[in-house]
């Protein structure tokens, strides 16, 4: 075991050495990341890439979504819907959101529920994974 | 995901209350104004599920409607603005649940209501809520989790008031009160008939901000008025304050809180020795009734062309004799949590490393760390990656003769691939990698697109034990004819794998196995 640690590190640190020193210009083949979630005039923008989805979904624990359950005037099943009107697959959402801190998830298709992976500031959900986490202040 | 219409407890009956007049003014608002001038919806949802099972090989299938996963239930909601800056909002349900409720025939009941006046004028205003069974209990919280909707709402049986001012030199105020109504039972009181006394809870925020928003203050202040039948005088609650100061966008944060409480037995008072300051034992100099959190998001390392490396620590300490019942309910708890993370400029690759530690002192007499590292990219080619590695250490102090160290180190990997037409994904763990409870986990998740309305989902998930081989299949057949209605078809169990990531699922590791069950869930909304 303390071999494998050993040869874990060891592998992560070439990684991280070879992507430093490549200068990033040899990454070709990797995606560009897409921002955070930014906080715009029109609320906050939340953006989730799923080319496949039928329907995605931003869950929080702001008082009007509630992780989708939403507050009564805000009801039924499809709360948090993002919108892909061009269908190249990126989902957006504005939401207008009052000074905090603030835990999310996506759900693609009713189904999956998905951390941000563009966000990398996050939280322990309490059910051994983790929430994305969104500070507006 | 099936989302079930909230359960709901029966009221009594009850004579005119708190309740019945925030029905009976939302009712006389909705028709106060001349319907020509009024705003008025109707919305309403609705589910119905079908299930059968074959509970073990020796039975045969059976339409089981006493399972208690069922649930079929439909709800209007009445949303009406009879005058400028004015809502009034009812809403009534029926619904069906073996165990829940004992209709035979689910009669529709009033569920919920509201009535609210708002002004907003160039960023100043005010927001006035009389709600009745509502969750109207959101409050701004950043690290101590002064206030929960949770512990107040009285699963759903909580009525109240919430009043909102904002925009006075950059101050907003909230103050909420509020009673837990479901605790009233009619036929329990001293007096044949009458109501036995109902808690209830009061909760205020103040906040301001200072110096081009640089400097943020704020105070939190909860109240829970406990057992007013028994004791009118007798309370918990708590009293916090906040600092946010932000430097070159870095954000530091400071905040402190103190339980406050009269009659009540388990409250520790408690007072400062600030000569025994000293980081790693803050028992030594805060009160026991106290709780601070720090931290500082983020300081980083790096430049635009190799990226930035962020690091953020946070501190806690929770007393051993803080109550907060309306609040997160920590106590005993020291601990520092070490956040980490390095992005590669404009590529999707994310280096991510975590230490935690954490120390129960007084009652569970443990001490838990964690090292934590992942790193994470996406390819050009719809394929995504991640592994990660996690190295958990639980110390137990309770038997004073010696102390029992528990390891589990788990070891996981991803890989992903997606296009507009399917998606896949495969996971595989190793939980307590190197030890006599080691298990392998794993699972492949498919979709895929049959037509733009018709999509089929699947999961295996296995998890190989020391002793057995234990699996989950479960499929869905995803129908949405139109944009407010959904139909599922399904097999198997849904609950072995359905968390963010299926290895990581309880009922994946703990005993889960297959079953033979089919469900037919259709629901929608108008």
């Amino acid at each position: 075991m303390r071999q494998l640690s050993k040869t874990g590190l060891a592998l992560t640190a070439v990684i991280i050495l070879g992507l430093l020193l490549s200068g990033c210009t040899g990454l070709s083949f990797i995606k560009k990341r897409l921002p955070p979630p930014q906080i715009t005039e029109k609320g906050v923008l939340f953006q989730f890439y799923s080319p496949s989805a039928q329907i995605v979904q931003v869950c929080g624990n702001w008082d009007t979504n509630n992780w989708c359950s939403g507050l009564a005037d805000t009801g039924g099943f499809r709360i948090g819907a993002m919108e892909d009107p061009d269908g190249d697959g990126l989902w957006e959402l504005f939401v207008k959101l009052p000074a905090g801190r603030y835990q999310y998830k996506f759900i693609i298709d009713e189904q999956n529920w998905k951390t941000d992976p563009n966000n990398p500031q996050r939280t322990d959900d309490g059910y051994g994974g983790s929430n994305s986490v969104l500070i507006v202040d | 995901m099936v989302r079930r219409l909230k359960r709901y407890k029966r009221f009594g009956n009850s004579p005119i209350n708190g309740p019945a007049i925030i029905l009976l003014a939302a009712l006389l608002l909705m028709t106060a104004a001349p319907a020509v001038l009024a705003l008025t919806k109707v919305e309403g949802e609705y589910q119905i599920m079908i299930d059968s099972r074959k509970q073990y090989r020796s039975f045969p299938w059976d339409y089981d409607a006493n399972n208690g996963d069922t649930w079929n239930g439909v709800n209007f909601r009445i949303f009406s603005a009879p005058f400028p800056n004015t809502e009034a909002f009812v809403k009534f349900e029926a619904d069906w649940n073996p165990g829940s409720n004992e209709w035979e025939n689910p009669v529709f009941q009033y569920r919920e209501s509201h009535v609210r006046y708002r002004l907003d004028r160039d960023g100043y205003g005010g927001d006035v809520y009389l709600f009745q069974r509502q969750d109207r209990y959101w409050v701004e919280n950043h690290l101590i989790q002064v206030v929960q909707s949770d512990k107040l709402k009285d699963s759903d049986n909580a009525q109240g008031a919430r009043f909102d001012i904002w925009g006075l030199k950059g101050t907003n105020f909230t103050f909420i009160a509020s009673d837990y109504s479901g605790q009233s039972n009619p036929g329990a009181g001293s007096q044949a008939g009458a109501p036995v006394g109902t808690d209830d809870a009061y909760v205020a925020r103040l906040r301001r901000l200072f110096f081009n928003n640089d400097l943020r203050a704020g105070l939190t202040f909860n109240r829970r008025m406990e057992g007013q039948d028994a004791d009118p005088d007798a309370y918990q609650g708590v009293m916090a304050g906040d600092l946010r100061y932000t430097w070159r966008n870095t954000d530091i944060l400071l905040e402190y809180a103190e339980s406050q409480s009269k009659n009540t037995p388990e409250h520790m008072y408690g007072v400062w020795h600030l000569r025994r300051m000293n980081l790693k034992h803050m028992e030594n100099w805060l009160p026991p009734d106290a709780v601070l959190r720090g931290e500082i998001r983020s300081i980083r390392f790096g430049s635009p062309a190799l990226g930035y490396y962020n690091i953020v620590p946070t501190f806690w300490y929770y007393g051993p004799g803080f109550v907060n019942p309306l609040g997160d309910g920590k106590k005993d708890e020291q601990g520092v949590w070490i956040n980490t993370w390095y992005l590669i400029p404009q590529r999707a690759v994310t280096l991510s490393l975590n230490y935690t530690s954490t120390v129960n002192r007084e009652f569970d007499k443990k001490h838990y760390t964690e090292f934590y590292g992942e790193i994470y990219t996406e390819y050009e080619n719809g394929f995504t990656s991640k592994m990660s590695y996690s190295n958990r250490k639980t110390r137990d102090y309770g038997d004073p003769r010696y102390t029992d160290i528990t390891t589990n180190k788990d070891l996981f990997a991803e890989i992903q691939v997606e296009s507009s037409l399917a998606w896949m994904r495969v996971q595989g763990k190793i939980k307590n990698l190197g030890s006599s409870r080691r298990k392998e986990l794993g699972s492949l998740e498919t979709s895929v697109n049959l037509t733009d309305k018709l999509k089929l989902y699947g999961r295996y998930a296995f998890g190989n034990d020391p002793a057995r081989l234990r699996k989950g299949l479960f499929t869905q057949l995803q129908y949405r004819p139109r944009g407010n209605m959904d139909i599922f078809l399904e097999y198997g169990p849904n609950w072995i794998g359905d968390t963010p990531d299926p290895v990581d699922d309880n009922d994946l590791a703990g005993s889960g196995d297959n079953q033979d069950l089919v469900k037919l869930i259709i629901k929608g909304y108008f």
